[in-house]
């Protein structure tokens, strides 16, 4: 069964005492997901500090990691913008690891250590 | 596949049960419309025995009409059967509507009901127009809504008998409405336009006689007598229209089974070419036993893997996947093969960042994971990835460098890492169906499962994570490293 991807916003104070925003997915993220994803990165305008929260997310298939990937150059594209990663289980971390994502955003364990870097 | 017989079982028992409905209604109706018409009738004098005679004998006159509208009702239960087992065809429905409608209003003209005449002639003329729209497959149907509305109107109104012409506005509106559509198709024909249009011809030509408006210039006759029997045109048009809909709409669900199987016999010359291809991508390499599995999740896949002679005697293998399923997932794996043996042997970094290069931007948001890796003579492989499935060895994962996946973006680059095989050794290579094949529960297959049964053959490691539940392409790539097969040579 495929869960539709939401998708919730926000914010936190982080280490530095700037303002992260916080993007939590919830569901499957899958080719279905690209318009909900993408609108909601885009609708952050451009924020300094981003952190991706998979807690809720059960399943991201090949196509996910491509929107992943995406948002991730887009932010990179910037050059202002820094992203953080936590909440992944450890088969997807490993997947994230595989495909290159590390490479584009820090992987946390859990918010506090996701915060505390960003 | 089997999944065709069980649909194909419905329709037979839904028909089966249609004599019997049928047969009920026509028990039921005339009785329990004679009970209401006694229960409200006032004690008889002569005058009423005399209309009751005259009603009867008309009655007995209008028996053409209870044969037609039979005819009618099986052809609709046979279209509303044909829609129940292929959903896509929404001609069926309408047409089956369309025909329901058209034999209730001949149920109340035989039962002399002018009101539910009225109303059912209202919501035909809605149909009339739903099933012109199926038949010529218009896409913008915003326009449909106020005639259904208009329809709905009239059949609320002919609830009141006294205003008479509430019907008349829909059945007019429908027929504009219907000869609209058709002039608008024939300027741009599809093929079903040629046979629609006389059918839809047909029932306009036979109703022509009941127009008053022409009756009243060229009194052309209402009935005919045909085995002893009174018929009435309009109804037997009807009949007639109905079957040629029914002969037209079969004959498209035929051509279109047809042109299924002919896709179907497509992907499946796809699906032995595919396997011809990757089977190709094998040759004999001296100091390597090779094997492979390739099991698509449906007929092609998107997985590939390619195994050639480097001019070093070394070995350069391919293994990849393309993101997505499907036939546009097999064509860029075409591709890819292709590439792949036009591009001249190098270092795994840069046979990647040439793929990375032909494929970034072609992809539509999708991408390729692959990992190349040089088997040298004397055991030492290098690898460059991207993104792909590090290669088991010895039930543990090999720890390599990996990139961004190909096809993202055209500046990505991909380190390469180095290890040594010892002879005896196997390599295995993988694509993430067997990672990510999962049980009913969700459950995956998982990295530790992969790296238990990594050291197993190509088909038992293929066998396992297909019985766990595949979900995607299942590529196994195993190459065991023996350079006494070499020596011994």
């Amino acid at each position: 069964m495929e869960m539709a991807t939401t998708v919730t916003e926000r914010s936190a104070t982080a280490a530095s005492g700037s303002t992260a925003k916080i993007l939590a997915f919830a569901g499957d993220i899958s080719s279905a997901s690209k318009d909900t994803i993408l609108n909601a990165f885009r609708g952050l305008n451009g924020a300094a500090k981003v952190v991706l929260d998979f807690t809720g997310v059960d399943y991201v298939n090949s196509s996910g990691i491509a929107i992943i990937i995406q948002v991730l150059l887009e932010a990179a594209k910037t050059g202002k913008q820094s992203i953080a990663i936590f909440g992944l289980s450890p088969h997807f971390q490993k997947v994230f690891t595989m495909v290159g994502i590390n490479k584009y955003a820090a992987l946390h364990k859990d918010e506090a250590s996701a915060l505390a870097v960003a | 596949m089997d999944r065709a017989p069980v649909t194909g079982q419905k329709p037979v028992r839904l028909l089966g049960l249609l004599p019997a409905v049928a047969a009920a209604f026509f028990c039921l109706f005339p009785f329990l419309s004679a009970r209401a018409q006694s229960r409200s009738a006032p004690p008889p004098d002569l005058h009423q025995l005399q209309q009751q005679v005259a009603n009867l004998t008309a009655r007995l006159d209008s028996t053409g009409y209870l044969v037609t509208a039979v005819l009618l009702f099986f052809m609709a239960s046979a279209c509303l059967g044909f829609w129940w087992s292929a959903r896509t065809f929404r001609a069926f429905r309408s047409v089956g509507l369309y025909l329901l409608t058209v034999s209730a209003i001949f149920f109340a003209d035989y039962l002399w009901s002018r009101r539910w005449d009225s109303i059912f002639t209202c919501l035909a003329s809605l149909f009339f127009v739903d099933m012109a729209a199926d038949a010529l497959r218009l896409s913008k149907r915003q326009w449909i809504i106020p005639v259904r509305l208009i329809c709905v109107a009239g059949a609320v109104f002919s609830w009141f008998p006294s205003h008479g012409w509430y019907h008349l506005v829909p059945v007019d509106l429908s027929d504009a409405v219907v000869f609209i559509i058709l002039l608008v198709r024939l300027r741009r024909p599809i093929p079903q336009v040629r046979l629609i249009f006389p059918a839809i011809a047909i029932v306009w030509l036979f109703r022509l006689p009941l127009d008053p408006t022409i009756r009243s210039f060229v009194p052309l006759p209402f009935t005919f007598v045909l085995g002893g029997l009174r018929w009435y045109f309009g109804p037997c048009a009807m009949v007639l229209f109905g079957a040629a809909a029914i002969a037209i709409f079969v004959r498209e669900l035929i051509e279109d089974q047809r042109e299924k199987e002919r896709l179907a016999g497509e992907l499946e010359a796809g699906r032995a070419m595919q396997q011809v291809l990757l089977g190709a991508e094998l040759p004999s390499i001296p100091g390597l036993r090779i094997d492979s599995v390739y099991k698509p999740a449906g007929e092609v896949g998107g997985d590939f893997f390619q195994v050639r002679p480097a001019p070093d005697g070394a070995a350069l293998v391919a293994v990849g996947d393309v993101s997505g399923k499907g036939l546009s997932a097999a064509m860029t794996v075409s591709t890819i093969l292709g590439a792949l043996r036009a591009l001249p042997a190098a270092p795994p970094a840069e046979l990647l960042r040439a793929l990375n290069h032909m494929l970034a931007g072609q992809l539509q948001g999708g991408f390729v994971t692959c990992c190349i890796a040089h088997i040298a003579l004397n055991g030492t492989v290098t690898t460059a990835n991207a993104g792909h499935l590090a290669p088991y060895r010895n039930q543990e994962e090999v720890s390599i460098e990996s990139g961004l996946p190909l096809g993202i973006t055209a500046d990505a680059e991909y380190p390469e890492s180095t290890f040594a095989l010892a002879p005896g050794e196997t390599l295995v290579f993988l694509s993430d169906g067997v990672v990510e094949a999962q049980n009913a529960q969700g459950e995956l297959f998982g990295f530790e499962r992969t790296r238990t049964i990594s050291a197993q053959s190509a088909e038992r490691i293929a066998q396992a994570a297909q019985a766990f539940g595949q979900e995607d392409d299942i590529t196994v790539l195993t190459l065991a490293f023996a350079p006494a097969e070499v020596l011994h040579a």
